[in-house]
């Protein structure tokens, strides 16, 4: 076999060792290069900015183990950031893992806060837990949240909750964040709460799933996007709260040029075997 | 009652009440007392989740039970996973809150659920050198956009090559959104339709009945 | 207090008039005028795979992915799979190929193996079929080692990724395309379509895979109903570009569709 043939067919083991140096030398040895700020992450990082103080909005926490250390330090940058701007939580989570993280990533802000920040359970944001059903349940919680849990993720009776005082359905809120992870549910947040209530909504998903919600944010039902861990980077860049999010956008540069060099080889190889009549 | 009543006809109708059920309180205001059974079958889903799991745990340990009766190869790895079962049953029926329990989850099931889906990239990598070769106009058509797409995605991609930012998103906003909302949008037609056959009954393989068809 | 709550009146006639189609179809069928419908390359692709299989005497494999029968997004495509399934392994039976289904939930691994039970018993070949080896089931995330392990020692010339496919498409497809298999990818998750398209050697796009349910299933009364969804593409199209035009003119639409 000649040695362009070869390196035609590449063992990947070698592409895989290749791409595991390029991803772990910068998280080891961490590498700051520049990075601009996407449309759609502006787009996102403005709206939530924009959400008035003193209001309530729904947060879906849809993030799992595979997917929290893409979107975790965005989510944790999201909730600090709703926070410290005096906004009021509502969380609820569409799976079982999914409700665990959020618990965690709701942790984790509250540690990050300056001191003096309202952050109290109940009073400034509350986790109404796992709503079973997806789409069904999230149109039914929305539509009458006593009819669909009666308590909070703490076991907390709903009515004794001070935050949901007068609040039973989705009119009382004023945007709506869902950090859906990989699970593609951020539909349901467009059909059942951002259309028929007039919210709008923004969020965050892996980055293979953004193009998903392009049509959404190109028709304007959707506030942008955060996507994957550059979202969450520049999120984390956006608020001046570096993260573990940063370092790995880092990281994805190498990935990232070791990826189009190897296409570029490939092809550039292809070509050369074409041109001299080789299969 | 006849075997077909049971295995076929009941599970079919149930289907298709509960699911017009669901239907009709997504367009009507429904009275409380069917939005409360709603909610109830959506919560049911849970505990099915549960026995759903449960069951796939029981045909797992008799896998592994046989495995280790037959000393078939690698035998030795189904105790791994009769002792790893033990000790997580356990603790979890103990109390899913506690700090051992916790810890096997934090420090063992996560990293290792991040770890495998990390794998992805990999594969991608491996796909990406095997398969864009520009064989033809398709093919480089293709080839080109994806480039574009990923130097606008890596961060800093648009510090190294500032045109392939607004390249890169019309390319994601436009050519791409309408494909895409061509998809959702027969894929949603799809759904329908599979969802008429299974409501009236025609077709039944989600309950593992599979009927004589003609010209199978 | 409205008759439909607000914002959804669209919608509920959309359903209306597409399900009504779809049952139209169905009836017309049923009286014996059968809409022609164009057969799906898939069709052949999945003779073609196990024809392979039996010529190399190596196993052909039936992945699903996620099966989580109990998550709404997920069980359209699982149980489109499942028909597809029931054809597959109905042909694999007659033509004598090794069947391997590796199913990740306990509930769809119960449904699976019942399928691929009674095809094996249609076929008049049982005692092919293994019940603890045949249909398989294996936990989420232990499977990946598995079955990329498997595929490499069992040299797998055949492999079908049929069903609701995530991340797992890419690592499942590549790897069977590295042992040599040949492969039919199909799934409704927008966002893992081009993977399939791009690494298996056919592929079917999103609706497709619930045609290729229907038209598999031998009766002509489900096929029929794929023409009635058509009617729902025409309708969808008529409005795209009336709605293109009445935009491109100037006129704000956005209100004309909120009732």
């Amino acid at each position: 076999m000649s040695i362009l043939n070869k390196i035609l067919n590449l063992d990947q083991r070698i592409i895989y060792a290749a791409l595991f140096i390029a991803l772990a030398y910068p998280i080891l040895s961490p590498v700051i290069l520049p990075m601009d700020i996407q449309g759609y992450s502006q787009q996102a990082f403005d709206f939530s900015d924009s959400i008035p103080e003193g209001t309530i909005v729904i947060f879906e926490g849809g993030l799992g183990a595979a997917t929290y250390p893409q979107g975790g330090p965005g989510m944790v940058v999201q909730i600090y950031h709703m926070l410290t701007k005096g906004v009021k939580i509502v969380f609820f989570s569409i799976g079982t893992e999914q409700n665990f993280w959020t618990v965690r990533a709701i942790e984790t802000a509250i540690a990050k806060l300056p001191p003096g920040t309202p952050a109290e359970n109940g009073v400034d944001w509350v986790h109404l837990g796992y709503v079973a059903g997806g789409e069904a349940g999230v149109g039914s919680l929305v539509n009458d949240i006593r009819a669909t849990v009666t308590s909070d993720y703490y076991g907390t009776p709903i009515d004794d909750i001070p935050l949901l005082e007068g609040v039973n359905d989705a009119s009382s809120f004023s945007a709506v964040l869902w950090w859906g992870g990989s699970e593609g549910s951020m539909p349901y947040g467009i059909r059942q709460i951002s259309v028929p209530f007039g919210i709008p909504i923004t969020g965050m998903s892996t980055t293979n799933e953004v193009p998903n919600f392009s049509p959404y944010i190109s028709a304007g039902q959707l506030q942008g996007i955060f996507g994957g861990v550059r979202g969450s980077a520049e999120y984390e860049y956006l608020m001046r709260l570096p993260g573990p999010a940063l370092g790995q956008a880092m990281a994805t540069n190498f990935g990232g040029l070791l990826w189009m060099a190897l296409v570029i080889l490939g092809n550039v190889i292809y070509f050369i075997q074409r041109s001299r009549g080789e299969e | 009652m006849s075997e077909s009543l049971i295995k076929i006809q009941i599970p079919v109708y149930l289907s298709a009440i509960f699911g017009i059920l669901m239907i009709l309180e997504h367009f009507f205001p429904m009275p409380g007392v069917v939005t409360g059974f709603n909610v109830a079958m959506r919560s049911f889903t849970t505990v099915v989740s549960a026995a759903a799991l449960m069951l796939g745990v029981i045909f797992l340990t008799i896998s592994h039970a046989r495995t280790i009766s037959q000393q078939k190869g690698g035998w030795y790895y189904s105790i791994f996973y009769m002792i790893s079962l033990l000790i997580t049953v356990g603790l979890g029926l103990l109390s899913v809150r506690n700090t051992n329990f916790l810890w096997i989850y934090d420090n063992m099931t996560s990293p290792t659920g991040a770890a495998l889906y990390s794998l992805t990239a990999f594969y991608i990598t491996s796909a990406a050198y095997r398969v864009f070769r520009a064989r033809n106009w398709n093919a480089a058509v293709l080839l080109i956009c994806g480039f574009i797409v990923l130097a606008m995605l890596i961060p800093i991609g648009g510090i190294l090559l500032p045109p392939v930012v607004p390249i890169g998103e019309w390319l994601r906003s436009y050519p791409s959104s309408a494909g895409f909302r061509g998809m959702i949008m027969g894929t949603s037609l799809g759904i329908m339709g599979l969802g008429v056959r299974v409501f009236i009954g025609r077709q039944k393989e989600h309950l593992g009945i599979r009927e004589e068809r003609r010209g199978a | 207090m409205s008759l439909i709550i607000a914002g959804r009146a669209l919608g509920l006639v959309a359903l209306i008039v597409i399900v009504a189609a779809i049952l139209f179809y169905m009836q017309q069928a049923y009286s014996g005028n059968i809409p022609k419908l164009r057969r799906l390359q898939a069709v052949d692709a999945i003779d073609e795979i196990i024809g392979r299989c039996v010529e190399m005497g190596r196993p052909a494999w039936y992945l699903m992915d996620t099966v989580n029968m109990t998550t709404p997004s997920v069980l359209a495509p699982t149980v489109a799979a499942f028909q597809i399934l029931s054809h597959t392994a109905r042909i694999a039976a007659r033509l004598g190929s090794k069947f391997f289904v590796p199913v990740t939930q306990g509930l769809a691994y119960s449904i699976a193996a019942d399928i691929v039970e009674e095809a094996y018993r249609a076929e008049g070949k049982i005692d092919d079929y293994d019940p603890l080896g045949t249909v398989m089931y294996l936990p989420d995330g232990a499977d990946r080692m598995y079955i990329i392990n498997n595929m490499w020692s069992q040299r797998v010339s055949g492999a079908f990724f049929l069903g609701s496919w995530y991340h797992k498409a890419v690592i499942f497809t590549e790897n069977a395309a590295r042992v040599g298999a040949l492969s039919l990818g199909g799934t409704d998750t927008t966002h893992n379509i081009p993977f399939l398209v791009a690494i298996c050697d056919y592929s079917i796009i999103g609706e497709e895979l619930y045609a290729l349910g229907a038209y598999v299933s031998g009766d002509p009364t489900n096929s029929a109903s794929l023409a009635g969804q058509d009617i729902g593409k025409y309708i969808a199209l008529i409005l795209i570009v009336v709605g293109s035009l009445l935009a491109t003119v100037g006129m704000d639409i956005s209100g004309m569709f909120a009732w």
